[in-house]
């Protein structure tokens, strides 16, 4: 218990010189659109490049985080351009998470079937493989619905830093 | 602006089509546009080549699962060319290798698109 009390404590202290330690976080608001999704992108790598997130960790959360605006786009908003998704990215120590919001419809991850590749070659199902595609590159995937409207994807991963020179 | 283009050249009746730069949500349609133009022009033997591609998300995925079954029943095939390591993972993670057949260059696919010439 003394432990994590003082991780907690120290992490707060992350910017002071020689504590290994990482906390950082940052948000932005970008509009719906597809064309956004390479902004998303370099805003997403920016924030992990430096932070020191490794390459392998770096690739798998920036195509993670691209299918879940994706999926905002396409499902929430309709492809209709001008709504706000809100990404806000954190790291917490060894753990990175993602929250991403949209205000538009309400979007039942159970009501997607897992995509099996033979399936969807018989039927010319082109779509679905956006969330299994989260699941398979992220640790967790959580959702959450609030009653102003607010649906929320968290993203989360444990993540290794690039070593120190 | 996602950049990425495509191009498409021929040999002995087969397509080859090089993805460049980035295929998301955003990009998918040029490729989209493309295979189907093919396919109204009935090109059926197409070799997708992915060396300059640096990035694929399950949009650019559907594409090819969109247009494989009909291409297929015409006597033809989407064969997949020159996927670096960070594109055939994402394939990987799909099961795609269980439907598409991978080549490390244009000239396998072709010669296997050859061979299998009835």
């Amino acid at each position: 218990m003394n432990f994590i009390k003082l991780t907690k404590k120290l992490s707060i202290n992350s910017s002071h010189p020689g504590c290994k330690l990482k906390s950082a976080k940052i948000r932005k608001t970008f509009k719906s659109k597809t064309e956004n999704l390479s902004e998303i992108r370099k805003f997403t790598e920016d924030f992990l490049i430096s932070n020191r997130v490794i390459k392998e960790d770096r690739e798998n959360i920036i195509l993670a985080i691209d299918e879940a605006c994706t999926n905002k786009i396409k499902h929430a908003y309709h492809l209709a351009s001008t709504y706000d998704i809100l990404i806000s990215l954190e790291i917490e120590n060894q753990l990175f998470i993602a929250e991403i919001s949209d205000w538009g419809e309400k979007f039942d991850p159970e009501k997607i079937p897992m995509p099996d590749i033979n399936e969807n070659y018989k039927n010319q199902r082109k779509g679905g493989y956006g969330i299994y595609l989260m699941k398979k590159l992220m640790d967790k995937i959580e959702y959450k619905f609030s009653k102003d409207g607010e649906n929320k994807i968290i993203l989360q991963k444990k993540i290794k830093f690039e070593k120190d020179e | 602006m996602t950049e990425f283009y495509l191009k498409i050249k021929t040999i002995d009746e087969i397509n080859i089509i090089e993805l460049n730069g980035y295929l998301d949500a955003h990009t998918a349609p040029q490729l989209e546009q493309a295979i189907a133009k093919l396919i109204q022009e009935n090109k059926f033997k197409i070799i997708v080549n992915f060396s300059q591609l640096y990035y694929i998300s399950s949009a650019g995925l559907g594409v090819f699962m969109a247009f494989i079954e009909n291409i297929r029943n015409n006597g033809g095939d989407i064969k997949f060319s020159s996927t670096n390591d960070k594109i055939y993972n994402v394939f990987d993670l799909i099961g795609f290798p269980l439907i598409y057949e991978f080549y490390k260059t244009d000239e396998e696919a072709i010669n296997k698109f050859k061979s299998s010439r009835v």
